[in-house]
């Protein structure tokens, strides 16, 4: 069988499931290594941990809008309303530092939070996002959107399997 | 934008604590719930974004009193003295991303569009009155609701870019004028008790800016665990008063002490400002801030404060360009000179009284 990136044999064949979207990918071992964050069989231990660092660092952690941990620690900026949930903990920390320690809002909240128009633009935007990950084979993205999809009908959102 | 002509919020009456308080501010931060932030918005978005607030604020009661001002398509003169009158920030003012900021007849309500937030809602006087500044921010944040959902968390309150603001959104700050606890080299104080309230104190434009003619803002940092009103009542009724009362009695034992030295600070300050032929804005700023000490002291009556805010304002670069746009302004030199030329007009009556 042949890489899904390119015409390469695959050596990894890995089925991924998450939030309900279950997907197979068959990869050689370079593209292993850069999509799925796998490290090759007889690595040494320090290159298989820096791997696994970076890769958390670098690999978009927020579904809305693609941000990643090392660009929200750099700027200490949040890039859409979905990183609040997606970055957590460690947005929550910035939050707590920068404000004296405090841990929740308390007083006025929008008098109307939930307009279906509002609903819908984010729904088709969240579908636009979806399928551009499934075009590029971000197959994690895919499914962090998938699961703010479900969040967005009011399904409870599925977990990593 | 029309031109400077009665200077917006800051020449509004001076009202009481005004020997200390210049101007006051309330600022709102809030975001459209189904965007990105600015800072991940693509330029399509922002565009919408714009259109979104700019539309619906145009056909409400809550947003007809702003006039729109598209910032792509604003000269740069223009914007800059939009952020010397504080009606913009210095890095909206630069962006070249669509933007936009709706500005009230009186210039004391402006909206920033496409800031770090999606909308930046701003309330302006002179003197010190947060409580009308809260109220005309809060008048247009309720009505922006009413057509606009803004991002909201059911942990974190209202959902801002920068996690310093998120919460309630709100920061008030309050410009004031501290001369004599620098004099008295009591300010590094006055900074630590501040830090350790939560608070900052930064200069003349906010942040990032150096303190000028003795010119300061003092703005609350937390937005989160504490309501608005709270946030408002704590400076309005706790921080303030304690600093004009620190203020004021610096300036008393400065007098007392040196009576002689303080009135001579004085005259020194008007007879270079009405006759020097070159000055330069940072010179121009601490004289001007020498020249309101003696007016809150009591040492003149030929002219007020409030024409000392004017001032301010017309040294500023771009206003001064736009005041004198028959002088050659090409240089810091020609610059200065027509500075000098301004401050020598202006403060003609002074001029008369110090003999």
């Amino acid at each position: 069988m042949k890489c899904d990136q390119c015409d390469k044999p695959a050596v990894v064949h890995e089925t991924v499931i998450s939030g309900g979207v279950q997907m197979t990918v068959h990869l050689c071992a370079e593209h292993a290594v850069v999509q799925l964050n796998h490290v090759p069989a007889g690595a040494p231990i320090a290159e298989l941990l820096a791997a696994h660092l970076t890769g958390q660092r670098h690999q978009p952690a927020c579904g809305g809008c693609g941000m990643t941990l090392a660009e929200f620690r750099k700027h200490n900026l949040a890039g859409c309303s979905a990183c609040f949930d997606a970055l957590a903990p460690v947005i929550d920390q910035a939050i707590q530092r920068a404000q004296g320690g405090a841990t929740a809002h308390c007083g006025r909240a929008p008098a109307r939070r939930d307009d279906a128009e509002a609903r819908h633009a984010y729904r088709a935007r969240l579908l636009k996002d979806l399928e551009q990950a499934v075009a590029a084979e971000r197959y994690e993205v895919a499914a962090q959107v998938r699961n703010a999809l479900r969040e967005v009908d009011g399904l409870p959102s599925g977990h990593q399997a | 934008m029309k031109p400077i002509e009665n200077g917006g919020p800051w020449l509004g009456p001076l009202g009481r604590d005004a020997d200390v308080v210049v101007a006051s501010r309330v600022r709102l931060a809030r975001n459209l719930a189904g965007f990105p932030f600015t800072n991940r918005a693509s330029t399509m978005q922002r565009r919408e974004v714009v259109s979104m607030v700019r539309d619906r604020a145009q056909g409400a009661s809550w947003g007809r009193m702003l006039g729109w001002v598209d910032l792509q398509e604003c000269p740069a003169e223009q914007r800059t003295q939009m952020v010397e009158r504080h009606l913009v920030s210095k890095q909206f003012a630069a962006s070249d991303a669509p933007r936009a900021v709706g500005i009230s007849a009186d210039e004391t309500l402006s909206v920033m569009v496409n800031e770090e937030d999606h909308l930046r809602i701003q309330a302006m006087y002179s003197g010190l009155r947060i409580d009308e500044c809260f109220a005309a921010a809060t008048a247009f944040d309720r009505g922006a609701e009413s057509a606009l959902d803004f991002a909201w968390h059911h942990r974190w309150g209202y959902l801002t870019a920068c996690p310093t603001n998120v919460g309630c959104g709100i920061r008030v700050s309050v410009m004031l004028h501290l001369p004599a606890l620098r004099l008295t080299s009591e300010l590094d104080r006055v900074r630590r008790a501040a830090k350790d309230l939560h608070l900052a104190l930064r200069g003349f434009h906010g942040e990032g800016s150096e303190p000028m003619g003795d010119f300061y803002q003092l703005s609350n940092q937390i937005t989160l665990g504490m309501r608005d009103e709270e946030v408002v009542g704590e400076l309005r009724d706790r921080i303030i008063p304690q600093v004009i009362r620190y203020e004021r009695l610096a300036r008393e034992t400065y007098r007392s002490k040196a009576p002689a030295a303080a009135r001579d600070r004085f005259i020194r300050a008007a007879a270079l400002l009405t006759h020097s032929r070159l000055m330069q804005l940072d010179e121009a700023m601490k004289l001007l801030g020498r020249l309101r000490l003696g007016i809150a002291s009591g040492l003149t009556e030929a002219i007020d404060s409030t024409l000392v805010h004017r001032l301010l304002l017309q040294v500023q670069p771009a206003h001064l360009a736009l005041a004198r746009p028959n002088d050659p302004m090409e240089t810091l030199e020609q610059q200065a000179a027509a500075r000098a030329a301004l401050l020598r007009d202006a403060l003609a009556p002074l001029r008369a009284s110090i003999g």
